[in-house]
């Protein structure tokens, strides 16, 4: 039979939800044993410090965000709505210009017939080479002859690729959980 | 009888219910540090705990008509983050170690012990910043309690609601967290003064 209180004991005594008897049953323990005196400091100090652990303080914006989306019926705000679409819109208007890029270079898919432009840009595969090997060099031609093809040269053609970039970053930001636009709201 | 916080509160939550959306900020502001030191602890990621902060008073905002207001909005409130929290840390498959296999001595007889006590191991701020370090490290179960009780200062009948747990649950949870959080520390500072 061991000499000391518990820990339920003493932490209740501490509290002060311990019944009457039982806080003189541990009133009297503590006059002569040191341990469970150290014990009860322990607990007492413990509890003075957790009541000063400090809270963590919401981002400068935090509110403005939380009230954007109530007054907006919950949702994101109508703005950041429409860029994230058309960030995925973008996304997808890539992934089948690559996919393109591919089909080309290994001559799944014959642009021949195409005249101007596409002939211009068919020619760059040509001399790179129809096969998959090939596929590094083909992408040096698709950006040197397809980017002005595709966006236009001059400004137009700028902020299209821009446009693309930033719409690369929104589809990251979201399926990579970079939180970069998340935490420029 | 409702202390003069509440009272506010009340008014404010008319207000909202009233159509004046812009009284809900003062909530926020009232509110958002102390959920999002629970959600950090629980989540352990201060951008996805924001976002879930954010979730939650969104949520408490859609569902205002269903609070009845026989509790405070803190505890409504921090039982809504609670649920999407957990549901979070659930996700993540998380698997926690039984609560008896982390405790040496749980909740059990005290052993004859002649080391240093925590005070005079160590000076108050350094205990205050190696607890917030060391709740980090708890189980779930005893943390969220612990951090209801002491961080938000919810009462325990308010931890009970929040946890959807009994009283009793709480009052031994928050037990097992105290005890087990003096063994760390103990164990801790003993080792810091052996070796320096």
């Amino acid at each position: 039979m061991s000499n000391h209180m518990t820990t339920d004991e003493l932490l209740e005594f501490l509290d002060g939800t311990l019944p009457d008897s039982g806080k003189r049953v541990v009133e009297e323990h503590l006059r002569t044993c040191f341990s469970c005196r150290r014990a009860l400091d322990d607990f007492r100090h413990l509890d003075s410090s957790l009541r000063k652990v400090p809270l963590v303080q919401a981002s400068r914006g935090f509110t403005g965000n939380v009230m954007s989306r109530v007054v907006s019926g919950g949702k994101e705000p109508l703005t950041f709505r429409l860029l994230t679409g058309l960030s995925y819109a973008f996304a997808m208007l890539i992934v089948l210009v690559i996919l393109g890029v591919v089909f080309v270079a290994t001559g799944v898919i014959d642009i021949r017939s195409g005249s101007g432009e596409a002939n211009r840009f068919q020619s760059a595969f040509d001399t790179a080479s129809s096969t998959l090997d090939a596929i590094p060099t083909a992408m040096t031609a698709w950006i040197t002859e397809y980017i002005p093809f595709a966006f236009g040269s001059g400004s137009l053609g700028i902020t299209t690729a821009i446009l693309v970039v930033v719409s690369m970053l929104f589809v990251f930001d979201r399926l990579v959980g970079w939180r970069i636009v998340s935490r420029l709201r | 009888m409702k202390n003069t916080a509440a009272g506010n509160e009340d008014q404010i939550i008319a207000a909202i219910r009233s159509g004046n959306a812009r009284a809900y900020a003062v909530l926020v502001d009232r509110y958002k540090d102390r959920a999002l030191s629970l959600a950090v602890r629980l989540v352990g990621d201060h951008d996805e705990a924001e976002e879930l902060v954010q979730d939650a008073f969104v949520n408490a905002y859609r569902k205002l008509d269903q609070f009845r207001g026989d509790a405070r909005f803190g505890t409504w409130l921090h039982r809504i983050l609670y649920n999407l929290c957990m549901t979070r840390v659930a996700r993540r498959k998380e698997r926690m170690a039984s609560l008896d296999s982390l405790e040496e001595n749980p909740a059990g007889m005290l052993h004859e012990d002649k080391g240093p006590s925590i005070q005079e191991m160590v000076e108050e701020n350094e205990l205050v910043a190696l607890l917030s370090d060391e709740i980090n490290r708890l189980p779930e179960t005893l943390k969220a309690p612990l951090l209801l009780f002491y961080v938000d200062e919810l009462k325990y009948e308010e931890v009970a609601e929040v946890m959807n747990i009994p009283m009793g649950t709480v009052k031994t949870y928050l037990h097992r967290g105290r005890n087990l959080l003096r063994q760390r520390m103990q164990a801790k500072l003993r080792n810091e003064v052996e070796y320096s």
